[in-house]
């Protein structure tokens, strides 16, 4: 720790979690890219006209696609933060948690503000939702950066403590979560809000809450599944089910209506087969025949193009930072490191589940990006933050003279 | 014990994942032929429809009654109508590519030109025939008002924005330009103006229609309800769409399985390319059983009979063809202008005077007077209480005491009685021919008014006749369970009176009565038939019952009939033909009936007291005329912002209406008005007298509204169609 490390001097686990996450960036881009072409070549047929005479810069973002150059920015902006964040490293940042944590849900609370009380000039309303803060060209979505400040929260609340083992220990976390759960929806965004939840109950569960507590909380969240579905669920959202429960419905109007989006992902992969149709081929990629592929539904586009084997490769590469992020907990030896890394790895993992699970019919559409993969600058960077929290974990490994922390005994 | 959560958690997540790849196995290997199948069906391929024509209406002598004709319509891009001015740069631009504006243009200057283009059309479409500029800006709005309900509804969908189908298309704006005016436009302006279009199309035309517009029916929006209940709903191509136009009345809406066509369909790959073509076919001919010269001809009888009578408010003529219940002529007067009909709704429907709306011969209910009588002079000699020879006396009036109701026609008008010219009382031949009230009053006092009502069903009345036509209506035969439900009451003994000479709660159309006069010629009753397409039979003609009636007692009531018009001095004898070798046999009616209330006074009461009066045609005119005179009322019923209970807008409440005008405007001392009524069959000279009819046995009704004595002013219109019908070399046959 005396002698300043190097950005990139990074240990086998720091190279183990993000080579994995580069592969998922350059698989992201190259579909957002082939999905871009079709975009660009109908603008040019309808709209047609693009004022100002073409500049170097302009005709460079043809070339490349609008989508895909944004993008690219994204990244390279996401790689910075990543930097940053790992030259600063983990520790420094950690003592800001509920700072972090507290801006977040100021400007959450802004967006609520926004809803109910002032209409303020730089959150525009989209699709009847306020979720985006606008600056100039740019929007933030500040949903997804509360899923980061909550694990830096949750880690730093839980780091010393062991009252989480009994009941009333309980409640601080859930309050920590609960809270923002709230403010996110009345936005509304159900997908962002749900995820919360995974990263709670990870954090929870690895530090050693009972098991029993864990389970009896899971349980009641279940049974009340059902009043919420009758009480406290837009039309829109129950539709949303049932897309999910009609999906082999023979009524071709159901899958021309609200059951489009559906059939036209589970056709996307089916077509896709084994190997796929090859980057950039297909009537989907050619004639953008999937709303929303270059974002939620993403996954489908890459089983088109690369089939069953892209499927997996991008599955494996998730696992890999399952694997290799659970490691690093387990190396380190600083309990804030643990519950922080945990808490990263529960993020992006059960994301990506659920994302891909929507997109093959096994769980409602949300809308909810495919970490490292779908295009978007919130998410991207938020991601981009936690891996560099998690390579950093990796990297600096405190030398603690204690006994291993979280050693409870088994109840 | 935190690495053994780790592993839990690891293998948690493994599991998680092991779930997605074996979806994605069912998915992409199991289930990826069903998944390429179901690609090619949907995806690689989009469908246009072809509008087909609609088929013909034509007469029975395959005359064009109605046909869809080619037309042009003008086009224009949907860009324009929205007022983009994106559109008019990439126009400027690509001109000046052309040449076609000076390069040295700025794109915003020659935009600002193409401006100027797009305000001269629009005032060249407005002062086209028959438009303004308001019916041109209605149209536009509801363009634009429509694509944008299809572009939200996509949005709300499937997330996507962009631009739609429709967002590219011209659309009409200008319906049906004559060829002069295409030819002129497409010279002149299609080539310099490219967001306009001459859209090859078609229109609905009439041939001549005036007296049938009501049969023929109209067109209309396929509304949700129709297309869920479409006969042809599972023919892919004949079913009907949103957006489409299907018959909505008359016999548009009757032969609409047989009018509409098939459409063609263009199917397209996703390079717009074409893979396959069907040509739209024309829907089929519908055959009406109608001559349209007698049609014609009857209506401009009528329309003589009906304005040279006393109070000329409307009326019908109604021929059948009796032994194959074809309806011949189907005519009501007045009628309206088949072509003007759009725009002159809202007077249409508010012209209470002479209600030209009205499909007066099967729409239309009357009480049917002493045409009756021939139902009660059956029912009484079938069920035995007289026989043709019973005589009864005509007293004048049917009460001892009571001068004033329950009279003879005769008594009322001369103060005379039918016994005078038969001491001994009429037999039921007689009684017919002298349509004495005194007889049938009593006739119908021994059957009873139940008794009636079945004779009234028996005989046809009280049903739709069959012709399928949605406009028919099946008219009162008041038994007891209807004036239960009615006026909450049972049957009283002076009904069996009112009924049997067809006064009171009984009605009929002029189309049950023609029938009706086809029975007696017949001897049975049947359904009409008004389509005569091989196979085509609505379910109303379907369900009619066929029943026999007792020979001896149509054979007494014929010549009672043939006695009406044949005998100097008969109630008919104004409707004697003057044809040879034919006769008429017939029954006069001269219904009583209330006027015909116009409008009405609606009493308004204002919280504070006042009390204000509004005549009008209905509820809704007058709420519209209260707010034109108070235009405090239209103010917004939103509460205030500051908090305080917003106070009760003060409105008016409506408290009562009263009838106002009349048609005919008659005083409280006047006598009612009465319906004229003449329903009578042909029969050859030679055909003895009451036996069933033969040679051409036509059936025929004639109602005048309001026009008095049937004998004197149905009987003539009676005549005069008959004997064209009769003398005319074509015939129908």
């Amino acid at each position: 720790m005396s002698e300043a490390p190097r950005v990139f001097d990074l240990t086998r686990l720091g190279w183990g979690v993000a080579l994995p996450v580069l592969f998922l960036i350059c698989v992201g881009l190259a579909s957002i890219r082939a999905t871009d072409r079709a975009e660009a070549l109908a603008d040019a047929e309808t709209q047609g006209h693009v004022a100002a005479p073409p500049t170097f810069l302009a005709k460079a973002i043809n070339l490349i696609g609008e989508r895909t150059s944004k993008q690219i920015l994204y990244t390279l902006s996401g790689f910075v933060l990543f930097a940053a964040v790992l030259r600063v490293g983990y520790r420094r940042i950690g003592r800001f948690s509920y700072w972090i944590y507290a801006v977040v849900v100021a400007l959450l609370l802004l967006l609520v503000i926004d809803r109910y009380l002032v209409d303020l000039p730089f959150i525009p309303e989209k699709r009847l939702t306020h979720r985006w803060i606008q600056f100039g060209g740019f929007t933030l979505q500040p949903s997804e950066f509360m899923k980061l400040a909550l694990v830096l929260a949750l880690a730093h609340y839980l780091r010393f403590r062991s009252s989480y083992r009994t009941w009333t220990g309980l409640i601080p976390p859930f309050l920590l979560t609960l809270a923002p759960m709230f403010l996110i929806l009345k936005q509304p965004d159900l997908g962002t809000l749900l995820m919360l939840l995974p990263v709670l109950f990870a954090i929870l569960f690895v530090a050693g809450a009972k098991r029993s507590h864990l389970a009896t909380i899971i349980a009641l969240g279940l049974a009340t599944l059902p009043v919420f579905y009758i009480a406290g669920m837009h039309d829109y959202q129950k539709q949303r089910v049932e897309v999910l429960l009609r999906q082999y419905s023979g009524d071709e109007q159901w899958h021309k209506g609200p059951g489009y989006q559906l059939r036209q992902s589970k056709i996307a992969l089916g077509t896709g087969g084994v190997r796929g149709l090859g980057w950039g081929q297909g009537a989907f990629v050619e004639f953008g025949l999937l709303p929303e592929d270059q974002n939620d539904f993403i996954f489908a586009i890459i089983g088109n193009q690369w089939g069953f084997i892209g499927c997996c490769l991008v599955i494996l590469a998730y696992i890999a930072i399952v694997v290799v992020g659970l490691e690093v907990a387990t190396v380190t030896n600083d309990p804030y490191g643990r519950l922080l890394a945990v808490g990263i790895v529960a993020m992006i993992v059960a994301q990506a589940l659920l994302n891909m699970c929507m997109t093959i019919g096994l769980a409602p559409i949300t809308g909810m990006p495919l970490p490292f993969v779908s295009s978007g600058g919130s998410s991207l960077w938020t991601n981009m933050i936690a891996l560099g929290l998690l390579v950093s974990v990796a990297r600096l490994r405190p030398l603690l003279i204690a006994r291993q922390p979280f050693q409870h005994d088994e109840e | 014990m935190f690495a053994r959560r780790l592993y839990f958690f690891a293998i948690a997540m493994t599991v998680l994942a092991a779930v997605v790849v074996a979806r994605l196995v069912d998915i992409q290997i199991v289930h990826a032929a069903y998944y390429e199948n179901l690609a090619d069906r949907l995806l690689t391929q989009t469908v246009i429809n072809l509008r087909p024509p609609r088929g013909d209406i034509v007469d029975r002598d395959g005359r064009i009654l109605v046909s869809d004709e080619p037309t042009w319509d003008i086009g224009v891009k949907y860009d324009v109508i929205a007022g983009r001015r994106e559109y008019l740069l990439s126009v400027a631009r690509q001109m000046k590519q052309d040449g076609r504006l000076p390069g040295a243009l700025s794109e915003s200057d020659a935009a600002d030109r193409l401006q100027l283009d797009v305000a001269e059309m629009w005032r060249l479409l407005t002062t086209l025939p028959g438009e303004s500029a308001e019916s041109i800006a209605d149209r536009c709005t509801a363009i634009v008002s429509r694509v944008e309900r299809i572009r939200d509804d996509r949005e709300r969908r499937t997330g996507i924005v962009e631009r739609i189908r429709e967002e590219e298309w011209f659309h009409t704006v200008v319906a049906s330009i004559n060829d002069d005016l295409a030819l002129k436009l497409r010279l002149d302006v299609e080539n310099r103006w490219p967001w306009l279009a001459i859209i090859p199309s078609s229109r609905r035309v009439a041939h001549d229609v005036d007296s049938m517009v009501h049969l023929i029916g109209r067109l209309g929006a396929a509304s949700p309800e129709r297309i869920d209940k479409d006969p042809l709903a599972n023919d892919e191509l004949r079913c009907l769409k949103a957006d489409d136009v299907c018959g909505i009345s008359g016999a548009e809406l009757l032969g609409e399985t047989v009018l509409r066509g098939r459409r063609g369909q263009v199917v397209r790959d996703f390079g717009r390319r074409e893979i396959e073509r069907s040509e739209p076919q024309r829907g089929g001919l519908l055959r009406l059983s109608i001559d349209s010269d007698l049609q014609t001809f009857a209506f401009e009888a009528l329309k003589e009979g009906v304005d040279a009578s006393e109070n000329p408010s409307g009326g019908s003529v109604v021929v059948i063809d009796a032994a194959t219940r074809e309806v011949l002529a189907l005519v009501g007067y007045p009628t309206y202008s088949y072509e003007r009909y759009r725009e002159e709704y809202e007077a249409l429907a508010r012209d209470t005077r002479w209600t030209p709306l009205l499909f007066r011969p099967v729409q239309g209910q009357y009480p049917p007077g002493s045409t009756c009588k021939a139902v009660t002079l059956i029912g009484g000699l079938v069920d035995g209480v007289i026989t043709p020879e019973t005589r009864i006396h005509c007293t004048g009036h049917l009460l001892p005491k009571d001068t004033t109701h329950f009279r003879c026609w005769i008594y009322n008008q001369h103060n005379l009685t039918h016994d005078l010219m038969y001491p001994n009382g009429q037999n039921a031949e007689e009684a017919i021919r002298n349509s004495c009230n005194i007889y049938f009053f009593k006739v119908g006092e021994k059957l009873g008014p139940e008794r009636l009502c079945e004779w009234f069903r028996t005989c046809g009345m009280g049903r739709v006749t069959g012709s399928g036509l949605i406009e028919e209506t099946d008219a009162i035969v008041p038994d007891a369970a209807y004036l239960q439900k009615s006026q909450g009451r049972g049957h009283q003994p002076a009904d069996a009176w009112n009924f049997a000479i067809g006064q009171g709660e009984v009605t009929a159309t002029p189309l049950q009565s023609a029938n009706f006069a086809a029975t007696i010629a017949t001897g049975h009753t049947a359904p009409v038939r008004l389509v005569m397409n091989d196979g085509f039979t609505p379910d109303a003609a379907k369900d009619y019952p066929i029943t026999a009636l007792n020979p001896a007692a149509l054979h007494t009531l014929r010549a009672g009939m043939w006695r009406v018009v044949n005998e100097a001095h008969g109630t008919g004898d104004y409707a004697k033909l003057a044809t040879p070798g034919y006769v008429l046999c017939g029954k006069t009616g001269s219904a009583q009936t209330v006027p015909r209330v116009l409008n009405h006074d609606f009493i308004f009461d204002w919280p504070d007291g006042r009390r204000e009066t509004i005549r009008a045609v209905n509820e809704a005119d007058a709420a519209a005329a209260l707010h034109r005179a108070h235009p405090e009322l239209e103010a917004p019923a939103t509460p205030p912002a500051d908090g305080t209970v917003a106070t009760p807008p003060k409105r008016p409440r409506l408290v009562g209406k009263f009838a106002a005008d009349r048609f005919p405007d008659i005083g409280p001392e006047d006598k009612l008005p009465s319906h004229a009524w003449f329903i009578g069959f042909t029969q050859s000279a030679d055909t003895p007298r009451g036996d069933p009819p033969r040679g051409r046995v036509y059936a025929i009704s004639v109602l005048i509204e309001f026009g008095g004595s049937g004998g004197h002013v149905a009987s003539p219109v009676a005549k005069k169609v008959m004997e064209h019908l009769l003398s005319r070399d074509s015939g129908a046959q």
